[in-house]
């Protein structure tokens, strides 16, 4: 069975050629490294992506500065142990690229942590901190009402997410990453959603020299909604690397990404999105914006909107802009009694306003200030 | 002497062109002054660089208050000392709610001595007054607001911190008659507690709720006539070039 890959290369009959990825032929997990789950049937479908797994190397990444990876130490297995033919069957069928193949490959593999959860209570809240460098977790909504708030406090991450949100169910993901300083972290989140679902995320990227996201929104029903929040705060010479995606199959589905960060000192941010209505997917609305906030001279901001319409009948538009803190902003704060730093300090932190209202919620507010510390 | 400005010429920062052309002002401790001239004139210039806005650079002339200059004092070390300005076009700061921006600012100009219990009453308290929902402290400040709600919010601040010098910068333009009179009654209120108003406008239906001590004709970057309350009327009925040619 295919997978669903990040940009798909057929529409309307053209091919698009894609430059092959550079990969990297250094040291990688081996055999050694597959730990039995005891049991047996998650165990050979991980086996089959083992191989996979093994055919390519570590990509390549001019643009973040990722040129070779060190693969983090494996010391047993844990994810989907529970998982049945159900479950396996649905793993299938969230099967995808990611920001690359390899890491998706990696953390399906060889995973320390993570869980296979079948949900369908009316309203449960809940707060899990991911406590491996290798996590791997397929969440089934079946109905109901669920939020999950996600926290990924590591110095090394790869992880894998995949939802399955079912028929008029909702589901609303908090999703945290602050990476350690040097550290490099690569999240790749798969979100289906069925007919009348509804969708709503907040996923915020902190620390790290590589800061690598994807979330991806496949709308394989009719009539829903998704809205994606995502937040940057880069410094300290720190790399971020954001992909959104949003695929359209069939009608009258509703997505938008919202989209807003900070850069500061010598570092980057490079977001990506990708809309991709297919042919079918009549009146779907899908927007996609993307501010960003250059704090320094040196800091920088690049943008790559992709948007494919295979669709007469759609509203789709995106638009990705970056600028300095407003300088009358500033000014108008400072007749008000602000210093200076004072002004610039409340307007960056306002840039995450929305976030920390909904963070308050579970009282990790704290989380998010101690984030964006030394921003400034 | 609360406010001297003496022979203020300025300009852009990087332009030659001078905007204001030699401005000279006094205003006494508790006295209320009106500044009328056409657009264009150089009056917002004129407040804002009282207030100190960095976009501008004075090349000549000095501003005191209470007989010191204030030329090298970033602008938040002007409002510190009693001076505020309510803009003709207060700008959107997303993210900072207007709740948060009150309670920091009072707390930079008056020093931590009020509970916030008694900061929240004085909120609700003028909001009721200017007829504004509780709701309206939590919304980021000037963000979707209407020109009305904008200028309420400005008159609201200033109420709230209480300056020695209040600098109005239209507050009367774009407003309906109705939350004219209760922004009036807010700035009665500031001078009966001894706030000093520079007031800029271009009506002189503010004269009909306030006692002016003095009108000045701005003309083209400076003060070219000065007097009391009848020179804003024959202002109103001979126009301002007339009046600028006596
Ligand atoms: N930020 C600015 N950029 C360019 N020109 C400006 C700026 N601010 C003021 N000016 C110019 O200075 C002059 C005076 O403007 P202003 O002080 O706003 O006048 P008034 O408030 O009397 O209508 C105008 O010619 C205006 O175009
Ligand atoms: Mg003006």
């Amino acid at each position: 069975m295919g997978y669903e890959k990040t940009l798909k290369l057929e529409h309307r009959g053209m091919r698009a050629m894609l430059p092959e990825v550079k990969r990297n032929a250094g040291a990688d997990l081996d055999v050694r490294d597959f730990f039995p789950s005891g049991n047996d049937v998650l165990d050979r479908w991980r086996l089959r992506r083992f191989r996979e797994y093994q055919s390519y190397g570590f990509p390549v990444w001019r643009r973040v500065g990722l040129t070779s990876f060190e693969p983090p130490r494996v010391e047993g297995y844990r994810g989907l142990e529970n998982i049945d033919e159900e479950g396996l069957a649905l793993l299938e069928e969230l099967d995808f690229e990611g920001s690359d193949r390899k890491f998706v490959l990696m953390a399906d593999v060889f995973s320390m942590a993570g869980e296979y959860v079948v949900v369908s209570s009316p309203q449960e809240k809940v707060v899990v901190e991911v406590d491996q460098d290798v996590a791997n977790s397929l969440l089934d909504l079946r109905g109901g009402d669920l939020t999950l708030v996600r926290i990924v406090r590591r110095e090394r991450f790869v992880g894998n997410l995949r939802v399955k949100v079912r028929e008029k169910a909702r589901f609303k993901l908090v999703n945290l990453h602050l990476v350690g300083k040097g550290g490099t972290s690569i999240d790749n989140v798969f979100l289906d959603v069925e007919t009348g679902a509804s969708v709503e995320v907040y996923d915020f990227y902190s620390g790290g020299r590589v800061n690598v996201g994807f979330l991806a929104v496949r709308f394989s029903g009719e009539d829903a909604t998704a809205k994606v929040r995502p937040y940057y705060a880069v410094s300290s010479g720190s790399a971020t690397d954001v992909l959104y995606q949003m695929r359209f199959y069939g009608r009258r589905n509703e997505g938008t990404v919202d989209s807003k960060g900070v850069v500061t000192g010598e570092s980057k941010v490079v977001f990506r999105g990708v809309l991709d209505i297919l042919p079918g997917a009549k009146d779907t609305v899908a927007h996609q914006r993307n501010h960003t906030f250059l704090i320094s001279g040196s800091a920088k901001a690049e943008a790559i909107p992709s948007l494919f319409v295979g669709e007469n009948d759609v509203v789709a538009s995106h638009a990705h802009s970056s600028s300095p803190l407003d300088e009358t902003a500033v000014f108008y704060l400072m007749t008000r009694g602000c210093s200076e730093t004072e002004a610039r300090e409340l307007l960056i932190k306002g840039t995450f306003e929305d976030l920390r209202e909904e963070l308050r919620n579970f009282e990790l507010e704290a989380v998010l200030d101690h984030a964006l510390e030394g921003l400034v | 002497m609360l406010l001297r400005v003496e022979n203020l010429r300025a300009s852009l920062v990087g332009s030659e062109k001078l905007i204001l052309k030699g401005v000279n002002l006094e205003m006494g401790f508790g006295e209320v002054h009106v500044l009328m001239g056409p657009n264009g004139s150089g009056k917002s210039t004129l407040a804002n660089v009282i207030v100190g806005n960095p976009k501008f650079k004075v090349v000549s002339g000095d501003i005191l208050f209470e007989g010191e200059s204030i030329l090298n004092a970033k602008p938040h070390e002007r409002v510190a000392k009693g001076i505020f300005m309510t803009f003709q076009s207060p700008v959107e700061v997303d993210g900072v709610r207007l709740k948060q921006l009150l309670l920091t600012s009072y707390r930079k100009i008056h020093g931590d001595d009020s509970s916030f219990y008694q900061l929240e009453r004085e909120m609700k308290r003028l909001a009721e007054e200017l007829g504004l929902r509780p709701e309206f402290f939590d919304r980021f400040v000037n963000v979707g607001f209407s020109g009305g709600e904008k200028k309420k919010s400005e008159i609201l601040q200033a109420s709230f911190l209480k300056p020695k010098l209040l600098i109005l910068d239209e507050i009367d333009s774009g407003l309906d008659v109705d939350a004219l009179k209760l922004v009036l009654k807010m700035v009665n209120a500031l001078r009966e507690q001894g706030t000093s108003l520079l007031i800029i406008t271009h009506y002189t239906r503010i004269l009909e709720h306030l006692d002016v001590n003095k009108v000045h004709v701005y003309l083209d970057g400076k003060i070219v006539a000065s007097g009391d309350k009848w020179l804003a009327y024959e202002v109103e009925k001979s126009g301002y070039a007339l009046v600028g040619e006596r």
